[in-house]
């Protein structure tokens, strides 16, 4: 997700969006829609932080690189983790398969005793 | 829209904790990578090192939530970022006073509390505003009453925005104590 997602910071639903933060950093809102911003940096310490850190880069343009850039690496991480999760390591294969084979081996021998005795 | 647009983050975590399935934290995790940068930036002052910060904290809520129940995740990712960043501020031999984290902790804490007493706290606090000390009176008024934004407030006042923002949060921290008293003495 860039810059431009229409989401709320924090992430549950609301006015204030992404996009909407970054034209605060610029300095592009109306008084009013400032205040709005600023009401919900008075409420979340988190925000605030946010907020007070990007007003001071120099370059906010790059902002919107950043994030691509971190969410990219978070979908890597993200479908990694699923990987490894969905599919068990070749040594665990290997170890299924021949516990699989040992108990239909050991059923075939069984049957064949059965029917051995039963004869 | 994808379905997972309209969940709430509670949501999002709840039907990770029932399926298992890593995307749903992949969601929502996405919705935090631009608070989780800037408090990077606020600490450590440095864009790589921000990156980094971010990146280690995508790591270790993969491997934490699966581990532990969190019921409050944007308090929780909060105290995660911030405590990363304090303590690669520490590595760098620069000390964070405690009083100071601990007081902006707490407000991250009190904020689902602070939405759901603001519309008690305008209708009532009209009374105890006049108890506060004028800077602090001044600054809630024209920020909560007039509805100025932070900007609009240094320019008429002549205070700092650091000023500004320091007198808001003092002054509402001393309404929601003031209310609270008021509210135990009708009881």
């Amino acid at each position: 997700m860039n810059a431009k997602a229409k989401h709320t910071p924090g992430g549950s639903p609301g006015p204030v969006d992404e996009h909407q933060l970054m034209d605060y950093l610029d300095g592009r809102l109306s008084p009013e829609q400032a205040h709005e911003v600023e009401r919900l940096m008075a409420e979340s310490g988190f925000l605030d932080d946010a907020v007070e850190g990007l007003s001071g880069m120099k370059d906010k343009q790059r902002v919107a690189g950043i994030l691509r850039e971190l969410n990219r690496n978070l979908q890597v991480k993200v479908r990694k983790q699923r990987h490894r999760k969905t599919h068990l390591l070749p040594g665990q294969q290997t170890i299924t398969i021949i516990a699989l084979l040992a108990i239909l081996a050991l059923v075939t021998l069984a049957y064949v005793i059965f029917r051995m005795y039963q004869g | 829209m994808a379905r997972h647009e309209h969940m709430t983050d509670q949501e999002l975590l709840e039907t990770y904790y029932s399926d298992g399935d890593t995307r749903w934290l992949g969601y929502l995790l996405q919705r935090y990578t631009f608070l989780l940068f800037g408090v990077g930036m606020k600490y450590l002052k440095n864009e790589d090192e921000a990156k980094d910060a971010v990146q280690q904290v995508f790591l270790k809520v993969l491997s934490e939530i699966p581990k532990t129940r969190v019921h409050y995740f944007k308090s929780w990712l909060y105290i995660v970022v911030r405590n990363h960043c304090l303590m690669k501020l520490r590595d760098k031999g620069i000390q964070v006073s405690m009083d100071e984290r601990n007081m902006e902790l707490k407000d991250e804490r009190e904020e689902d509390q602070a939405r759901a007493e603001k519309e008690m706290l305008l209708d009532r606090m009209t009374d105890s505003v006049d108890a506060l000390v004028p800077e602090q009176r001044t600054c809630i008024t024209l920020f909560y009453l007039q509805k100025m934004s932070y900007q609009e407030i240094v320019d008429k006042t002549g205070y700092t925005l650091l000023q500004v923002k320091s007198y808001i949060q003092n002054g509402k921290r001393n309404l929601r104590i003031s209310l609270q008293k008021k509210m135990e003495h009708e009881r």
